[in-house]
């Protein structure tokens, strides 16, 4: 569905040039959820606006749908949708069921299929109360729903989601990642959603591309890179009283009131040795194990490390 | 072709309504400004008469023929930046830097075609009609025999200024997809175009009138059909027998103005993160 090779776009002239995308390939599967990771300014935007022919590489190719974004654009558009966070893709000044109508004119889909999309879409993510609303008097969790409405309405084949849950509370949070969810299982439509919120990715991705600085640093499925790091657990702890606690071959990583988190390294001592060791040192309320949490596996293979060699190291 | 034509085009009416829908919101501003328009039209004409009467014509053109000119140059603008205002350096580059313009470029249409749809300036209308009347007045009373031929000369007139106004306020749209930054260099062009047209071209020195009919066609797209609707005949490089040219010359440099904007295309570097 997508395959992108050797693509680099740098800004600016050739003297001072910022390589802002560096050489990435990758390819993506028709139906797959995948998620691109990485800190602020890693590429990531770069990336989508390249794949969607906003922007024209310096080199390199890719496809989408079997076109090449920046020479077919329009063409590619009419199959793919694109939602920027921090952006609107609705008219401003006109209300929301305006710009639907605008959406199925300009890609021009059947009307019936529009009518009946129309009205699974404000049932699903909830938009009756402010259909008839102008879009800047909406609320941020209300003008991304509607967005995703308008985004998914020409029913593309890929969606391309730049930090949509940015800003969000939780609540809104949630109805875009089930909404999301949905679409890519009921529908098989691909979806690229770039993020640094890891609770984005936990609950939505199966696989996740992580760039930063321009590059891609690791590329596996989600549990993969989760198990990068397999030897690290944490143990979270909850003492009758409150007096300290010291277990060999694990480290106090937080201690709050009667609660210890502790981190330990099950290739030095077995898990089931180390709640032995901690039961023998106190009195326990309740214990439990956690596998590394994917946040810290991520700002881990920021820093350069890499863990277990597996399938999901790159280079 | 048929099909992507269609695509570019097709929504562009159904932008333009949803952006006077946008309009009709705050309609007694808009009336004001549409007005104000055509207000700064009619005293720039009665400046013209003023002075046209003071100096009895200019390079042996009555009040009334050299109102023409201005009548149709102004007709010609208020039409191409009615279409074009958006193109502006100081709009578009707004419109780069605020990220619209990379979310224009997911649709799949022209993005020309629909940053001016949805900016429509329903002010230049009042520019468009004064100028429309004051022609149709200057006609009538310059004495020129009003035939469906003059009209026709008048509208061909019309729409030349318009469409080289567009080219060259795209053509500074490319530039600003450039340097993303814009500059009002081209003003130079629309504006001082306008003002240069509503004059007979012959009171211009040699090198200025060459770049105003060959360069940028703004000046004889005006002035040679102004020539036959009068019966009269313009100094050598800009005469008459241009006219046939004039639609070649307009059409060249539209596409001219294509390419630059396709070339600003690819060059594009987007609003940044
Ligand atoms: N139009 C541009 N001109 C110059 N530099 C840019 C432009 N767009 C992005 N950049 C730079 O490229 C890098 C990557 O940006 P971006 O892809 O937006 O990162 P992300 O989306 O991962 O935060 C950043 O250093 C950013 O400042
Ligand atoms: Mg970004």
């Amino acid at each position: 569905m997508i395959r992108v090779e050797h693509l680099t776009k740098s800004f600016g002239k050739r003297s001072a040039a910022l390589e802002a995308v560096h050489d990435i390939s990758f390819a993506i599967e028709a139906g797959d959820f995948v998620g691109y990771a990485g800190p602020n300014g890693a590429g990531k935007s770069t990336t989508v606006k390249m794949l969607t022919g906003v922007l024209v590489p310096t080199s390199g190719t890719a496809t989408v749908c079997g076109l090449v974004p920046w020479k077919d654009r329009r063409r590619l558009n009419q199959r793919t949708g694109v939602v920027f966070g921090q952006r609107t893709q609705l008219w401003w000044d006109l209300p929301v069921s305006d710009s639907f109508d605008l959406v199925h004119r300009l890609y021009r889909t059947s009307p019936a299929d529009h009518r009946r999309d129309v009205t699974t879409l404000v049932d699903t993510l909830g938009l009756a109360p402010f259909l008839e609303r102008p879009v800047r008097a909406l609320s941020l969790g209300q003008r991304m729903r509607a967005e995703l409405a308008a985004a998914v309405l020409p029913r593309p084949e890929v969606l391309f989601l730049d930090e949509p849950t940015i800003g969000l509370d939780v609540e809104a949070k949630a109805a875009v990642r089930d909404f999301l969810a949905a679409r890519n299982r009921e529908e098989g439509t691909t979806i690229v959603l770039t993020t640094h919120d890891t609770d984005d990715i936990v609950r939505l991705c199966r696989r996740l591309l992580i760039i930063d600085h321009g590059r891609i640093i690791s590329d596996g499925t989600v549990d993969e890179v989760r198990g990068r790091f397999t030897d690290e657990r944490r143990l979270v702890v909850d003492l009758v009283r409150d007096q300290p606690l010291a277990v060999p071959g694990a480290t106090v990583e937080r201690s709050e009131g009667h609660r210890r988190w502790l981190t330990f390294s099950s290739r030095d001592v077995a898990a089931p040795e180390m709640v032995a060791r901690v039961l023998r040192a106190v009195e326990v309320r309740d214990l439990s194990l956690e596998p590394p949490d994917l946040e810290d596996v991520i700002r881990r293979i920021y820093r350069g490390e890499t863990g277990g060699t597996g399938p999901s190291e790159v280079r | 072709m048929v099909d992507a034509i269609r695509s570019s085009i097709g929504i562009g009416p159904e932008l333009v309504r949803a952006t006077l829908r946008g309009f009709s919101a705050d309609w007694r501003l808009n009336l004001l400004r549409t007005g104000g328009a055509a207000l700064l039209v009619v005293t720039e004409a009665i400046g013209a008469i003023i002075l046209l009467h003071r100096f009895e014509g200019i390079g042996g053109w009555t009040t009334a023929e050299v109102l023409l000119l201005f009548g149709v140059a102004d007709a010609g603008l208020g039409l191409g930046m009615l279409v074009a205002d958006p193109l502006e350096p100081p709009t578009f580059s707004q419109l780069l830097r605020d990220g619209r313009f990379d979310q224009v470029l997911t649709r799949p249409m022209s993005p020309l075609v629909w940053v001016v749809a949805t900016d429509i300036q329903i002010r230049y209308v009042g520019r468009f009609v004064a100028g429309a009347i004051i022609a149709l007045v200057a006609l009538v009373t310059s004495g020129a025999a009003v035939t469906p031929a003059a009209v026709a000369l008048l509208v061909l007139a019309t729409v030349s200024m318009a469409l080289t106004v567009v080219a060259i306020l795209t053509i500074g749209a490319a530039i600003t997809m450039y340097t993303i930054e814009g500059t009002e260099v081209l003003n130079a062009f629309t504006y001082g175009g306008a003002t240069m047209a509503g004059w007979p071209l012959q009171i211009y020195a040699g090198a200025l009138r060459a770049v105003f009919v060959w360069a940028v066609p703004v000046g004889v797209s005006v002035y040679v059909p102004v020539l036959w609707i009068l019966g009269r005949d313009g100094p050598g490089g800009a005469g008459r027998d241009l006219l046939a040219f004039v639609p070649v010359l307009v059409l060249t440099f539209c596409v001219v103005a294509a390419g630059a904007w396709r070339a600003g295309l690819s060059r594009y570097t987007g609003a940044g993160s």
